[in-house]
Formats: structure tokens, sequence, C-alpha cells
């Protein structure tokens, strides 16, 4: 199982997408300024102080849940490298699948109502999406070896 | 003979599955192909991500289709005759006050009446949400005339949101003096300058610059919006000025609950006149909190 190189990209993703949510999280919180390009389209207060940027008829920040799905992204990632139980590919591709709806939803309010995107949240968003391919590689790898 | 060979094969057939137990699954698989395999689950995934994300830049909202005059005067009617039970089922709308105390005086203008202060310009879109919110608590105490509309910035954060502007119109008050000035048009070229007195303003509690600038007599300062402007995102003017009064909606209690902080700060000034204004319910609410 330690040649699962898919499952180690998971880990990976999932690392990688715990570390930007958290600083996402900890500045919503804090009030402070994110570390971010200003350029044309890049404006990452205007996306991070809009209404979008809370999980709807909350006060919780959606970084705050990209966090939690990174950390369970990547501990799917880890539980395949110990045991890969049968369940674990596809419930990663479901849960892979629920994050890049959310992020297309996000995406749609950078671009379509907010007219600007935010760095941070365009890495996040690439993470799901490489998430969403790993999990699905996994699920061929699954079936492939089935056959 | 061919027979009793085919029988003798596939009951070895049924043996091995049954003993190996992942015989039946991979007999399955062998017989028909798995959607799976091949590039076909890659391709489907990254069609459905291009495809949404070219959507979301094909649906950019783009200008606000232009009114007939007619239709800009039904609009500015609406925002400036908002009923008080729309304000008072609102109040504070959820919202935490947008609105600074300051240590200053009360500024109050040649009349002795206490002076708002409005500094904006019409492509910054946080001064076009901020414009609801004050044209609707201002009417209030007086009359607007040349109120019109418009849209910020086609190629600012929240493009292209509809509002009023300030440029060409007049207020009268008996209870407050209206000193506002839109500093540029929608594409950023310089329309007016700011009065001494708004400067001096600015100078004390923006020393920034920021806009919208906001000041209750002095005594009450906000500098940006009060709620965020994508609440109105996708709207037209006259969907906007309907949905202020329904208390129901979020952009009512982003625009009626900004609406009446700023109200209540007012009302601080003008010594809680008109009474009718200054007493009722949804000024009460933002007191309270």
């Amino acid at each position: 199982m330690s040649g699962d190189r898919p499952a180690i990209g998971l880990v990976v993703a999932g690392i990688a997408g715990v570390l930007i949510s958290a600083y996402l999280t900890v500045t919503h919180y804090a009030g402070g300024t994110l570390a971010c390009v200003s350029a044309a389209f890049v404006d990452c207060d205007a996306v991070t102080s809009s209404s979008y940027s809370l999980v709807p008829y909350t006060e919780i920040p959606v970084a705050l849940a990209g966090l939690v799905w990174s950390a369970a992204s990547a501990a799917g990632g880890a539980l395949a490298l110990r045991a890969d139980p049968p369940w674990l590919r596809p419930a990663h591709l479901a849960w892979a699948a629920a994050g890049v709806l959310v992020a297309l939803y996000l995406i749609n309010a950078e671009i379509a109502v907010i007219g600007r995107i935010c760095e941070w949240c365009t890495a996040l968003h690439l993470i799901v999406f490489a998430t969403l391919f790993l999990a699905l590689r996994r699920v061929r790898m699954g079936d492939t070896s089935a056959a | 003979m061919s027979r009793a060979s085919g029988s003798t094969e596939a009951a070895r057939t049924r043996r091995e599955r049954r003993v190996t137990g992942r015989g039946s699954r991979r007999a399955r698989h062998a017989e028909r192909p798995s959607v799976w395999r091949g590039p076909l689950p890659y391709l489907a995934a990254a069609l459905v991500i291009a495809g949404a994300i070219a959507w979301s830049i094909l649906s950019r909202a783009g200008p606000t289709p232009t009114l007939t005059a007619a239709a800009s005067d039904a609009v500015v009617a609406s925002v400036t005759t908002i009923p008080a039970d729309v304000f008072d089922r609102v109040g504070a709308g959820g919202l935490a006050s947008p609105l600074r105390a300051t240590t200053f005086e009360t500024l109050r203008g040649a009349s002795g009446k206490p002076v708002v202060i409005y500094v904006g310009a019409e492509y910054c879109p946080f001064c076009a949400s901020e414009r609801w919110s004050l044209v609707a608590a201002l009417s209030r105490f007086g009359t607007f005339e040349g109120l019109s509309l418009s849209t910020s910035s086609s190629t600012d954060a929240y493009p292209d949101t509809p509002t009023l502007t300030f440029r060409g119109a007049s207020y009268r008050s008996d209870h407050v003096e209206l000193s506002a000035v839109e500093t540029a048009d929608r594409q950023g070229r310089p329309v007016a300058d700011t009065t001494p007195v708004q400067q001096a303003a600015m100078d004390r509690s923006d020393p920034g610059g920021s806009i919208p600038f906001l000041s209750i007599a002095e005594r009450y300062v906000a500098i940006g919006s009060g709620y965020r402007p994508d609440v109105l995102g996708g709207r037209t003017w006259a969907q906007i000025a309907e949905q202020m009064r329904d208390p129901s909606t979020p952009l009512a209690r982003g625009v009626i609950g900004n609406a009446n902080w700023i109200t209540a700060a007012i009302c601080e000034e003008t010594g809680g006149q008109p009474a009718n204004v200054c007493d009722s319910p949804g000024v009460h609410a933002t007191r309270s909190k």
C-alpha cells in the first residue's frame, strides 16, 4: 500500500488544503489582511469580506468548512495507506465531488457576483479539483485490480 | 460428446467461482466493460469543471439596462417613501453598528441644523450600497429632489451595482442639512471637489480618505458600507426598490437595517425630532443593541 501514489497525493493535497484554509480562517477571526497580490481581478479582501465568505444563514466562515473538508480528505488518504477498506474509495470520491460542487459555487460568486478572485481561495479550489482526480484515480485502480 | 464436454467445463467454472468467491466478480468484469476504465471519467470531470467556470464567466453581470424616465422616477419614489412599518419590522437587521462615535462637537450648518456629510464616488461599489440606506434614512427627515439612478464601475469589485447618485440632487429638511458630494463618475473621472467643510471632516475622521465617508454632524462616522454590496448583486433598481419594502428579504435587512442605524444617529443630533421617526420601534431596536 505504500506504493499507492494517489493516496499519498490525497494526503499531501489534504495537508496543503488544511494549511491554506487554516490561514484563511485565522485571518477571518483575527480581522487581519491576507497577504495577497493586488492586481486587476485579484482582490482577496473583496472576496473574503463578501457575504459569500460565510456558510449561508450562519456566521461560520467557509474557510473553516474548507479546513474540515481538507482534514477529512487527508485523513481518508492516510487511512487508504494503512488499511484501505472497500468503502473508502467511493466515499472519498463522493467527498471530493461534494467539495468540487461547493468550490464551483464559490468560483461563480467570485467571478459572476463579486467580480474579483482571491488567490488563496483559488489555490484551495485547485486542491479540491486535484483531490477529485486523485480520488477518481483510486476508484479506477480498484476497478482495474478487480478486473 | 461435445455437449458432455461443454457441461463438464461449465461445472468446473461454477466450482471455481464457488471456491474463490472473487471469480464471479472477475468474470462479470471480463464480460462487460467498466465505465471507470479509459479516459472517460477524467474527461467528464474536467468538462463539468471547465463548463461551470465558463458559465460563470459568461454570466458575469453586465451593465444594468437603462430605465425610462418614468421607471426611474418610480424607483426614486419608492425608495424615498418606505413605509414606517418596514423600518420597524427590520430593526437593526442583524447588523452591527456601522457608525463610530467621536468626541467632536456637533457640526451645525448656517441654519443651526446638524450637518450630515457624505463623500463618495459613482464608480465605488461600497458607495453604491451605502446610498440606498442613506437615501431611505434621510427621506424620513426631509425630501430629495433630482435624485437619479446610476451603477458602480463595470471594472471594480461588485461590478455594475445598481444605485442612486447624489450628483445633481438637492435635499430639504426641517431637522438636518445634507452636504453630499460624488467626486468622480462611474468611469472614475473627477466631477467635483470636496468642500472645505467636507474635507475638514474627512481629515479629522478619515485621514486615509476612504470612501464612502459618512459623518453625522461629526458625532458619528462610518467609513465604508454598512452592509455588503453583494446583497444587491444581480438585481435591477426596480427589484432592489421592491425588496427594500419586504422585511423578510436579506436585502431589506441589509439596506433598511443600515438605514435604521443611520436614522438613530441622526436622531441623537436632532434632539429626537421628528418624534414619529425617532421614537419608532425600528430606531429603538438599534439603541437596544
